[in-house]
């Protein structure tokens, strides 16, 4: 297979097992890889592909969590990992140009060393790339104070399908942008960004709350909320992500308390340390058995410890996650929650919940072990139980994960036939033979 | 290939998070998934279901590894990978045979053969046919790259170390310890001033070092999946080092060390947990032997690379640099990633130059960056390389082990 002078094509099975899978529990199996390791070469594999009618799949770290980047058979991955450029840093206008293959974690550090500040922070930040971030429309705990990937995509260049260029932003079109968000390589592949950067927060508060009633802890965060101040973030951790994280790695939580919530404040040290004062008071005012703030970077991230350790820690369990991003108005936070712990019980699996509660985007993850056909097919009546209820109470089954492959049976139910019709049209549009990352998001035929 | 419920359980362990991208130092140089940890897991449990066959590629594909254990040691789910990684290496020896390469490493079988070894390169070095190869643009002719890999081959120096010693060594003064000395390859006939540094440095804080019979760690085979000769190997040190009664078995190499701890797992045997629980880097073993403190001034700014076997294998990264900030006059000017792999990896630098030799141009500017004079390192493998990487990145170092400087520091106490 010749298509780009200077790509890598790859079509060994040792490659094609490499390329079959994501961090979802999905696997598929590619026809064929291509390592493109610039436009140029993005193009001819785009025009190639049309051409011939092969389905192409766009891939960045392949860290997502939906099966967005999960090869169906017959298709060509298209990789992106090479173009890992950080073209420019505007310290003036606050710019990132990037290839789409960046770590997000190298702009992180780049930024950071500039005085500047990238703010989306996917749990895969040190692997995921910022082109996947932005077709997955990936958030992160951070995403309360200051947005999601979306709010920070200035312009973008694409490739569409047939292998024809487009550069989005700079005020011309600028919504366009935004529909290439979340696209999860339906649309065309993003080979470059540029992405808007803020100044660094010089100052930020690091507290623990611990509470003994579950529903306490779910209500506080909407008092939090109420005193107007917006914490950059708010965590929640239920009593079984902190049993068994502590139990896997201990950083000292207590075993007994009902559930978790680790927030933060930031911004000029004054305003940062009063609204932590308001924080506070706020938990304290709902029954919070302790509040802890941390005395300096060190116990900060001492205290990130555990919850960063939570997904590691319930594979400890059973080996294997559905870990899912169903996301709730956050009035409806307490509701959701008690509704996950029956639905867990009902089904008779381990279920943990823990996630960016701030925003309402939970994190309930269900395990299983892969030899009990029972056990699986109870956990995918759960999942199909959480997403109900999570539409019931207004809503998504999405926060920042993204559709893909694993969510896609459920869309409909959220979207309805209208919303997949239009969707479908919209695709249509851009890829008139379906031949971009087909099956994905929406379900063919 | 069958796998074992220890293996299985470390591929359910493996959430497919993508962490090792992040750590991986041929991932860094590649930027592919066929180099990253992820990427061997789920093709361990392809092998697993029959969905991937021994094959020649996939036998490569599983060559391309350091076992350097930085995946590991980023890994939030805590995945054993060199086990996986070295259960495949064994089922394509088993499958395929070893290869030249794998015959070759033949040699370190045994004491004599080592020897023998030994004087056959000193014989290539010292007639002049290595220069003459050098000068005479032969070894640019070849296929390959053999040119810049001959560069790799360190001079021999003879006699070797259990040659220049008795087979005890008494201190000055009643014994404090019983030591037993496993020298590795490197230091009994390329390094042998470090052997020597080593001794003297044992010597000083009063042990009495023993010398057994002895020969390559093993590892080396071990990595190329003939676990059964390694067992061999190892078994044969076990015999030789309990029967000495030492206190501890001291070592001043990484991977000779790393390799040594793992001989109870290998043969499984309790006289071989034993002697993996008695196995102690030499740094490790000098700081809390309590050396004396050193008082001839080495006025040099060093840089401190860390070994992978050593710092993530033995744990042990504290030790000499405590060691060296006692010299006086010594300055440590730390590097940017200091425990990055410098790409050496035992025979992965001569099997896959081209990519050691770009992690190698990392580390060299990493160095390069600091101002250092030397390069300082506590693993004769790394010292190789770190010196090959420098000289072809044009910025030509002195790197020591930590004992050398340590014993020019004791010289006229000595």
């Amino acid at each position: 297979m010749r298509v780009a002078a200077g790509a890598q094509v790859l079509t060994t099975p040792a490659a094609l097992t490499c390329y079959g899978y994501d961090s979802s529990f999905i696997a598929g199996r590619a026809g064929a890889v291509v390592l493109a390791s610039s436009a140029r070469q993005v193009r001819a594999v785009a025009a190639w592909s049309y051409r011939r009618g092969i389905p192409l799949v766009p891939r960045g770290a392949g860290t997502g969590l939906a099966g967005g980047s999960v090869p169906m058979a017959g298709s060509v991955v298209l990789s992106l990992e090479r173009m890992n450029a950080i073209v420019h840093v505007d310290q003036a206008e606050r710019l990132a140009t990037v290839e789409a293959g960046v770590v997000t974690a190298d702009l992180h550090r780049r930024a950071e060393a500039m005085g500047l500040f990238y703010p989306p922070d996917p749990a895969s930040s040190d692997a995921s790339t910022l082109g996947g971030n932005i077709a997955a429309g990936a958030g992160g705990p951070r995403g309360l104070k200051y947005g999601v990937t979306r709010g920070y995509v200035h312009g973008l260049d694409l490739v569409l399908p047939g292998g024809e260029e487009l550069t989005l932003g700079g005020g011309v079109a600028p919504g366009l942008c935004h529909l290439f968000t979340g696209s999860e390589g339906t649309l065309g592949i993003i080979t470059r960004a540029v992405l808007r950067l803020i100044p660094r927060p010089e100052y930020r508060v690091t507290m623990l709350a611990v509470f003994d009633v579950l529903e306490d802890a779910a209500h506080a965060i909407n008092d939090i909320m109420a005193t107007g101040v917006v914490p950059s973030t708010l965590e929640i951790m239920d009593q079984a992500s902190i049993r068994c994280v502590e139990s896997y790695a201990p950083s000292g939580l207590p075993l007994d308390a009902a559930a978790l919530l680790l927030i933060e404040t930031d911004g000029m040290e004054k305003t940062a340390r009063r609204e932590a004062r308001a924080v506070i008071a706020a938990c304290r005012q709902r029954n919070a058995r302790q509040v802890h703030t941390a005395a300096n970077p060190v116990e900060a991230a001492r205290l990130w410890k555990g919850r960063k350790a939570i997904p590691a820690a319930v594979v400890r369990v059973r080996p294997v996650k559905i870990s899912e991003d169903a996301t709730v108005p956050r009035s409806r936070v307490p509701e959701f929650i008690v509704r996950l712990h029956e639905i867990g019980h009902r089904h008779r699996l381990p279920l943990f919940i823990w996630g960016h509660a701030g925003d309402g985007n939970l994190h309930p993850n269900l395990v299983a072990h892969p030899g009990d056909p029972d056990e699986l097919h109870r956990a995918q009546a759960a999942v199909a139980d959480l997403f109900a209820a999570a539409l019931e109470l207004g809503g998504t089954l999405s926060g920042e994960h993204g559709v893909g492959l694993a969510k896609a049976p459920f869309l409909p139910g959220q979207a309805g036939p209208p919303g997949i019709d239009y969707m479908r049209r919209v695709r249509r549009a851009f890829d008139p033979r379906g031949l971009m990352n087909p099956g994905k998001i929406i379900i063919e035929g | 290939m069958d796998l074992s419920p220890e293996l299985r359980r470390q591929i359910a362990l493996c959430s497919r998070c993508g962490t090792c991208r992040a750590h991986c130092p041929v991932f860094g140089e590649l930027l592919e998934e066929r180099a990253v940890a992820r990427g061997k897991v789920q093709a361990v449990a392809a092998l697993g279901r029959r969905e991937l066959a021994a094959t020649k590629e996939i036998r490569e594909f599983f060559d391309l590894c350091l076992l350097c254990e930085t995946c590991e040691a980023g890994c939030p789910n805590g995945v054993e990978v060199h086990s996986l990684v070295q259960a495949a290496r064994e089922e394509m020896a088993r499958a395929r045979g070893v290869g030249i390469g794998g015959l070759v490493l033949g040699v370190l079988a045994s004491a004599r053969r080592l020897e023998a070894a030994a004087r056959l390169l000193r014989f290539y070095q010292w007639t002049g046919a290595q220069a003459l190869a050098r000068r005479s643009g032969l070894l640019r002719a070849l296929p390959g790259q053999v040119g810049p890999r001959e560069d790799l081959v360190p001079p021999v120096e003879l006699p070797t170390l259990a040659r220049r010693y008795p087979g005890v060594i008494r201190p000055a003064g009643r014994p404090r310890f019983r030591v037993a000395y496993f020298t590795g390859c490197m230091s009994q006939a390329v390094m042998t001033g470090t052997g020597t540094a080593v001794i003297e440095m044992l010597l000083l804080c009063r042990a009495e070092v023993v010398l057994p019979p002895q020969a390559c760690c093993a590892l080396a085979i071990w990595a190329s999946g003939q676990s059964r000769s390694a067992r061999r190997m190892a078994e044969a040190h076990i015999g030789n080092f309990l029967a000495t009664g030492a206190d501890a078995i001291i070592t001043g190499c990484g991977s000779c060390g790393h390799m040594l701890q793992r001989y109870g797992e290998l043969c499984n045997t309790q006289k071989a947990g034993e002697f993996s629980s008695k196995v102690v880097d030499v740094s490790a073993f000098l700081y809390q032997a309590g050396l004396p403190e050193p008082d001839v001034p080495v006025s040099l700014c060093i840089t401190f690379h860390d070994s992978c076997h050593l710092r993530r294998g033995m744990g042990v990264w504290e030790e000499p640099r405590r060691l060296l900030h006692r010299i006086p006059g010594l300055v440590l000017a730390e590097m940017d990633e200091p425990d990055r792999c410098c790409g050496g990896g035992g025979a992965f630098v001569i099997t896959h130059y081209e990519v050691a030799r770009r992690i190698g141009r990392r580390k060299a500017k990493a160095i390069q960056a600091t101002g250092a004079q030397a390069v300082v390192t506590g693993c004769p493998g790394c010292r190789v390389q770190l010196s090959h990487a420098l000289r072809i990145h044009q910025h030509p170092l002195p790197v020591y082990h930590p004992v050398d400087l340590l014993a020019r520091s004791y010289q006229q106490q000595g």
